[in-house]
């Protein structure tokens, strides 16, 4: 129900050639895809190896270097290229320690999303009757939640730390891949080499681990890489309204708030979290929407 | 018709039942609210009394019950911080959200009706390309991000447009264009009206209508848009719910005095009852929005209706 609209278009979409862009653009398409993936090797790797990349520990305090401007600006130092806050830590460091705590987010909530919407939406494709009906009324339920709001609601009752934040993330996320799911196990489970292995003897299980889950890792791959890229601004927007990962923890999120205060005299503070913060993201929708023309091509005009 | 229409209505009754089950599970969650109305040394007969008052020692269907009744008439409960009812509260914001997310909407479809398309008569073409980066960064780029730089830009910098709330209409200017371009429904509309476009200007009554000699202009603008249009509408009128809860992160960056700022400086004081209120009311308008848009289209097009 929610987004009915997309539904209406998904079912017109019939198979279409593997593209009909002209070759050329194709090529070209695939050569700067090379852009995105650098991007998010630096940044995975960065956040890998924080520990030992950053030049600073990210929550050392130096008072005496505090709001210093960009290495190239006036005032600014070498040893801080990026400049420092407001308590002298050093923006480098911190935006290098974010990139750990957005990545892995955003992995660890796709990933609880992703099992317990899988699960759902097979159960729910394959059992049919008054199981599917109570898994896709509560899945279009949880798909016209207010998100943003709910994670507040959970952020208030249960205080934000990193854990909350991926359980309630998780827990918003589901629906998206049980509808996916569902949809994609109606489809498969009418074939006949899904019949053929019932008349085998094959159990339930069975069948949806061995004949139908395989055919679904596909569009799985690709909602599940355009949902870590969601998954990434909206644990920033909740970090940034001081319901996600907790102080002092550096997180692309709060520094953006953190900068809010300053944004007169130290436009740094916002501005350098906010560009990583957009590069990842963009890296991953282009990543994502280049995996769907090239792994579910069905589905390429839709959102 | 009248069955779908009921159908639809249960469902949504279902979907807000939902809702205020989580509701109040959470607000058990947040504690005994007897430890917050009375000092610690309260005798344990006034805390039984107090109970009794409140309908604490009912057993916990009947406080339930109790709730959605007071919900069904209006009473949100009152505010920890500020001691005022929570409806009330709201009730002065609202239409300040209202407006934002109006305006916010309007600003989106202006660019991305003609944007989508244009992107699908000519596809491949340069304007197809500027629809998809339009939609990509619309998609990647967060809302406090833009917010933040565009002040930066045009309020700290050129100091043409104010940075926040004011009297008059170009306060409204900087938290419109960031929440229209970047609250995710410009890059929705952008990519779904191209893609239904090109839907419906493969099929077969388009192609009689350029047979029978229409412009292509016409054929485009006055037969493909009308059906290519079906799927977002629905997609509007769902998303401007949706945008009134990401208007938590535009207001908040604006200082905006709608129910999103109250939301936001609500979780700064660990307020429940007023954020679940703006939860609840929220989420009704979003079903809302979503049953009214489904049974218009209902009406118009019947393969919805029988689909």
């Amino acid at each position: 129900m929610a987004d009915s609209g997309i539904t209406i278009t998904a079912d017109t979409g019939v198979a279409v050639p593997a593209s009909d862009l002209p070759g050329s653009v194709r090529a070209r398409a695939r050569r700067l895809l090379i852009v995105p993936l650098l991007i998010l090797l630096i940044f995975g790797g960065l956040g890998v190896l924080a520990d030992v990349v950053a030049p600073y520990p990210p929550n050392k305090i130096a008072l005496r270097a505090r709001l210093l401007p960009p290495a190239w600006q006036e005032g600014g130092r070498l040893a801080h290229p990026l400049g420092t806050d407001r308590l002298g830590r050093d923006m480098t460091s911190r935006i290098i320690h974010g990139a750990r705590v957005s990545i892995a987010a955003g992995l660890a909530a796709v990933a609880v999303g992703g099992v317990i919407g899988t699960l759902l939406g097979l159960v729910s494709g394959y059992f049919g009757r008054w199981v599917d009906t109570l898994i896709m009324r509560t899945t279009d339920a949880m798909l016209s939640l207010p998100i943003i709001l709910i994670a507040l609601l959970f952020a208030v009752v249960f205080g934000p730390s990193f854990r909350n934040l991926i359980l309630v993330l998780g827990l918003v996320m589901w629906a998206r891949f049980a509808r996916l799911v569902r949809g994609e196990v109606l489809t498969w489970k009418e074939r006949e080499f899904v019949a053929l292995a019932r008349v085998a003897g094959c159990s339930s299980f069975r069948i949806l681990q061995r004949h139908i889950f395989p055919n679904i890792i596909n569009p799985l791959v690709v909602l599940a890489t355009l949902q870590v890229g969601w998954v990434i601004i909206v644990e920033a927007s909740l970090s940034f309204l001081g319901a996600g990962i907790p102080p002092p923890t550096p997180s692309w999120g709060a520094m953006i708030a953190d900068g809010r205060a300053h944004i007169t005299t130290a436009w740094w503070l916002s501005f350098f979290p906010g560009v990583a913060l957009v590069l990842v993201v963009l890296s991953i929708n282009l990543l994502g929407d280049w995996l769907r023309d090239f792994l579910d091509p069905r589905t390429r005009n839709l959102t | 018709m009248q069955r779908y229409i009921a159908g639809r209505l249960i469902q949504c009754l279902v979907t807000l039942l939902v809702i205020s089950l989580l509701v109040f599970a959470l607000a058990r969650l947040t504690g005994n609210p007897l430890d917050v109305m009375l000092p610690i040394d309260a005798s344990a007969e006034i805390q039984a009394e107090m109970s009794r008052e409140l309908g604490l020692d009912q057993p916990i269907y009947v406080q339930y019950a109790r709730f959605v009744q007071s919900l069904l008439h209006g009473d949100l409960g009152t505010s920890i911080r500020t001691r005022k009812p929570v409806a009330e509260l709201i009730g002065l914001r609202l239409p300040n959200t209202l407006k934002l997310v109006s305006f916010s909407t309007g600003m989106a479809l202006l660019i991305a009706l003609p944007l989508g398309v244009i992107a699908a008569t000519r596809k491949s073409g340069f304007w197809d390309v500027a629809a998809r980066t339009v939609a990509l960064f619309g998609q990647s780029v967060p809302t406090f991000w833009a917010g933040i730089v565009l002040i930066t830009i045009f309020a700290v910098n050129l100091d043409i447009l104010p940075a926040g709330r004011k009297e008059g209409i170009e306060s409204y200017v900087l938290p419109a264009v960031t929440l229209g371009l970047f609250g995710f429904m410009l890059a929705g509309v952008v990519r779904l009206l191209r893609g239904s476009m090109l839907d419906v200007l493969d099929s077969e009554y388009v192609k009689f209508a350029r047979m029978k000699g229409l412009a292509e202009s016409v054929v485009t603008w006055k037969h493909a848009l009308k059906n290519a249009l079906i799927p977002v509408v629905t997609f509007v009128g769902f998303y401007f719910g949706i945008l009134m809860a990401g208007s938590v992160v535009v207001e908040t960056v604006f200082a905006w005095p709608g129910i999103g700022r109250l939301a936001f400086e609500a979780v700064q004081w660990r307020d429940y009852p007023v954020i679940q209120g703006v939860v609840l009311l929220v989420s009704t308008i979003i079903l809302a929005a979503n049953l009214v848009v489904d049974i218009l289209y209902a009406y118009i097009d019947p393969r919805i209706r029988y689909g």
